[in-house]
């Protein structure tokens, strides 16, 4: 049967995909995050039948403009990365300026939302093991979209062939998947498809009041993770993020790179480069941890 | 004559369903089946029809009232209408006029060229596919058993439903990844029948055309839809030769429907990880090559006692054309994409016996 099956496919030769646009573009990733510098990554496209070891750009040029003045103009290194001295604050007009030879120009403008506010965190264990997590997110104006993760710290312990304790400082950060009552957040789905137990959500529910969040974490991902491995703390990281962001990242999200196989490729990454790819991305963190005892 | 009818039907839809597991050193850490929620939904659908003729005129009429129930209720009312007109006794007029509504719809799988569909009910996140559907023909017979025909025809299709490019099928964001177009198909089907004499069959020749309407660099575009295939050509013919002998020749062409494929690629780091992005840039965008085959075949009728015995001796895609079914999509190590076609059925001969009582 099986001889049969391969006799009767065979394989053609490969054919190739015309692009509507030939002219490749800038790539721009810039982390423009509250309190901290501004980093900047710039590289290129290429067509999808192309080599990908050429990815780079040598002689781009970024100039920054906060607020609508001319600030400072970076050249990235090698790998296209620049850090900028320009510290951004939340309420802050950033535009980003790109120039590389053969390349149009390519530039973005955003504000750098507000920082979230995190407040009332709680831990408790539950009788089957399983962790019980609240805390309340205050939605404040100038903050629409948001990710949110939970993290635990965990203490590792490592044996000597003679099961003798040797180190036990070691602390290892590790995200842990939740579920919420009536899946608004962290869903199998998000589990799922970014790996990294990371929500997106807008606060278009709760709007300029504070969400109330309760969730629960699976003894699967607390206790029984690694013997070698004790929860010591867990902490709570929110950003709010530009729309462009949180476009690019529940885009990415829907994409499926996990169940694609063969018959599929690609992914859709929505970005605010206006002529070239990329994002820049504005945010402004907040954490908060609650240690175990 | 008037006809009437009522059907109801029941439905049950499991649009996916994804198995996961995940093993970190000896410890299985996730191991489950994801599925979508079952949707369930009914039709009751009510018709009446009647024919109508006066002189060289013909009218069929009906109408469809239909009631679709799955999580929200549909209603809905589909009247069609078909004129004839006869001019004398070999050429004959069509119009015909309907509106339909699809409360079932098949969403393509965005797997690059696979064949698949994920079948789904109107639901509060769907909204049933509507469409309108203007027609004209004209038949004409000619002496030795000749017959041609025309048809022209144009449907407005609303709310045509296609999932995200690179998109997942439905599951959980459902609503985030079916896009919602405005379609429209047109065409004209052409064909030539010969059904007397020893040399008998037809050949047909249609346009066709199935696109969407979407915003391109701001302006609304027209684009192609995934099976739009404007040219479609078949012969067939089978010639009696010798008594108890005949011979059959099928030749088909049909231009090659599209697939979505990605257009750009380039590194975004996300999550802390560089990601490869490739990119799409449009909808059904790359066309897979065209459909073409030949088969032959050679037949011997006899009869014996009180039945007919018959051989067969056919042979199938001759020229061994490696028509694509689907497309597999292969990165090479220097991360280029390649689109690697597959075929299925190449030449195949085979040898019939038949006996008829």
């Amino acid at each position: 049967m099986c001889c049969m099956t391969l006799w009767l496919m065979a394989c053609n030769d490969e054919f190739m995909l015309v692009e509507r646009d030939q002219n490749e573009k800038l790539v721009v990733q810039a982390q423009v995050v509250d309190g901290e510098n501004i980093r900047l990554h710039v590289g290129r496209s290429l067509g999808i039948h192309d080599d990908t070891s050429k990815l780079q750009v040598t002689d781009a040029k970024a100039l920054f403009f906060v607020n609508g003045t001319y600030k400072e103009s970076s050249i990235p290194d090698e790998q296209g990365w620049c850090t900028s001295t320009l510290v951004a604050h939340s309420g802050d007009q950033i535009r980003l300026e790109v120039q590389s030879v053969g390349f149009e120009d390519a530039y973005s403008a955003d504000e750098v939302p507000v920082l979230p506010v995190l407040s009332n965190l709680d831990f408790s264990w539950g009788m089957d093991n399983s962790g019980n997590l609240r805390f309340t997110l205050e939605d404040r104006e100038g903050a629409e979209y948001y990710s949110l993760r939970i993290q635990g710290v965990f203490r590792e312990f490592v044996l000597d062939p003679a099961n003798q304790l040797i180190r036990d400082s070691i602390f290892s950060l590790r995200t842990l998947p939740c579920e919420s009552k009536g899946r608004l957040f962290f869903s199998d789905r998000n589990f799922i498809s970014t790996g990294t137990a990371e929500e997106y959500f807008t606060d278009e529910i709760f709007k300029n009041q504070n969400l109330e969040l309760d969730l629960r974490i699976s003894p699967l991902h607390l206790r029984n993770v690694n013997p070698l491995k004790k929860l010591v703390a867990i902490e709570v990281t929110c950003s709010s993020l530009n729309a462009a962001q949180y476009a690019l990242l529940t885009s990415l999200s829907l994409s499926d790179p996990v169940h694609g196989g063969n018959f599929r490729a690609g992914s859709y990454a929505s970005g605010n480069i206006v002529n070239g790819f990329g994002i820049m991305a504005c945010s402004a963190q907040a954490k908060i941890r609650v240690n175990l005892p | 004559m008037t006809s009437l009818g009522l059907s109801v039907n029941g439905y049950t839809f499991r649009p996916a369903e994804y198995s996961y597991f995940l093993q970190e050193n000896d410890f299985i850490a996730y191991d489950t089946t994801l599925q979508s929620d079952n949707t369930t939904s009914r039709e009751v659908n009510l018709f009446i029809q009647d024919d109508f003729k006066y002189k060289n005129w013909r009218i069929r009429a009906g109408i469809h009232g239909v009631f679709f129930q799955s999580d929200v209720n549909f209603q809905s009312l589909q009247p069609r209408i078909s004129v004839f007109r006869s001019f004398g006794k070999r050429k004959s007029l069509e119009l015909h006029y309907g509106r339909n509504v699809q409360y079932l719809f098949s969403l393509p799988d965005n797997a690059n060229g696979v064949p698949l569909g994920i079948w789904m009910s109107a639901n509060s996140n769907l909204e049933p596919l509507e469409s309108y559907v203007y027609s004209i023909g004209w038949s004409q017979s000619f002496d030795q058993g000749w017959r041609l025909r025309a048809k022209g025809y144009y449907r407005d299709v609303f709310r045509v439903k296609n999932i995200f490019p690179g998109g997942r099928a439905p599951f959980e964001a459902l609503d985030q990844n079916v896009f919602e177009h405005t379609g429209r198909n047109y065409g004209l089907e052409t064909t030539v029948h010969k059904s007397e004499g020893d040399l008998s069959g037809w050949i047909s020749y249609t346009y066709s055309r199935s696109q969407l309407k979407v915003i391109d660099a701001g302006l609304w575009t027209w684009i192609s839809n995934q099976f739009d295939r404007p040219h479609d050509f078949a012969v067939v013919l089978d010639y009696k030769w010798r008594k108890n002998w005949h011979a059959g020749i099928t030749w088909n062409f049909a231009s090659g429907h599209y697939i979505s494929a990605p257009e750009k690629q380039y590194l975004l780091e996300v999550n802390g990880e560089n990601q490869l992005i490739q990119q799409y840039e449009s909808w059904f965008n790359l066309r897979v090559p065209h459909y073409h085959r030949l088969d032959l075949g050679i037949h011997h009728e006899r009869r014996i006692a009180n039945a007919t015995q018959k051989w067969s001796l056919t042979v199938y895609n001759v020229y061994n054309r490696q028509n694509v079914y689907f497309v597999r999509t292969e990165t090479n190590p220097n991360g280029s994409l390649n689109f690697q076609p597959i075929n299925v059925m190449p030449i195949l001969p085979s040898i019939n016996y038949a006996i008829q009582f």
